[in-house]
């Protein structure tokens, strides 16, 4: 937009690529998960207590495989975004020729573009509403939706405001620089500020 | 309309595939836990039959398993 304008915006692309998706994927992956929480709690639940420690076990390993599992498919699709936006930056700022952006478009196995944190999310949604419907924090899980809503305009009004100053504060490539600084300052300062009001440890992810 | 927005081609075999992968795969693993809890039971009490009997289930659960994660490293690195 800040660039070409509002008509560069393929607003059925974005309903399409990113909006539908996003929507889209939390619901799958929920009721896959729902429904193998389901059926795992009604195949382990009559085992006898002397046998839990096995069950415990053999939980552990599968975690371990399926952590590893999610860790790759982050890597190999959500890192790409990016690299997408770098090359746009670049296609934007005239560095890279349009045609060479087209390189980096990386299809899903099924052509469709889902996001590891939305499927992830969507998955821990519905272990909890598989094991029992009060285990999921729908406060909070409205709050992540809520986010994700304010994520699309406010990083397209970030990244406009970010330009917009680059290109009139100064020329050539001291005004990147100078925005590049910005907001490395704005990020670390965000993050200090939360740290300080309520501090994120291991214990979170444990 | 709906259609015009989503791929629907893509999004049923993405239904399809989660819901026989992520749920299937699942309670396939239930059923090796289980057989592996009932196999520890059964060397306890010295049941012969039941011993093999359970350690033929987890033998193919565990190569079911082993075999979709190699699927899944497969799907994901060649996307």
């Amino acid at each position: 937009v800040a660039t070409a304008g509002w008509h560069a915006v393929k607003g059925q692309a974005i309903v399409e690529k990113v909006l539908a998706p996003a929507l889209l994927a939390p619901i799958i992956c929920g009721a896959a998960a729902m429904v193998g929480t389901l059926i795992a709690y009604r195949m382990l639940q009559r085992e006898r207590t002397a046998e839990q420690e096995v069950t415990r076990r053999g939980y552990r390993y599968g975690q371990v495989a399926t952590a590893s599992l999610v860790s790759l498919a982050h890597g190999t699709n959500d890192a790409q975004k990016t690299m997408g936006v770098i090359t746009l930056a670049l296609v934007a700022h005239g560095t890279l020729h349009q045609h060479g952006a087209s390189d980096f478009s990386v299809p899903l196995y099924y052509g469709y573009p889902l996001s590891t944190t939305h499927v992830v999310s969507g998955g821990i949604l519905g272990v909890g509403v598989g094991k029992r419907l009060a285990e999921v924090r729908w406060g909070l899980a409205g709050q992540i939706a809520g986010a994700w809503a304010l994520t699309l305009p406010a990083a397209g009004a970030v990244a406009y405001a970010t330009f917009w100053a680059a290109d009139h504060l100064a020329g050539g490539v001291a005004g990147p620089v100078i925005m590049a600084i910005v907001a490395a300052v704005a990020a670390t300062s965000l993050f200090a500020a939360i740290q300080r009001r309520s501090p994120v440890t291991a214990s979170d992810v444990a | 309309m709906i259609a015009s927005v989503v791929d629907l081609a893509a999004l049923w075999k993405i239904l399809v595939a989660t819901l026989l992968v992520g749920s299937g795969l699942t309670a396939l693993y239930a059923i090796g836990v289980r057989s592996l809890a009932r196999l520890a039971a059964a060397r306890r009490d010295g049941v012969g039959a039941d011993v093999a009997a359970h350690a033929l289930v987890v033998a193919v659960v565990t190569t079911a398993c082993a075999c979709a994660v190699v699927l899944g490293v497969v799907a994901m690195t060649h996307k």
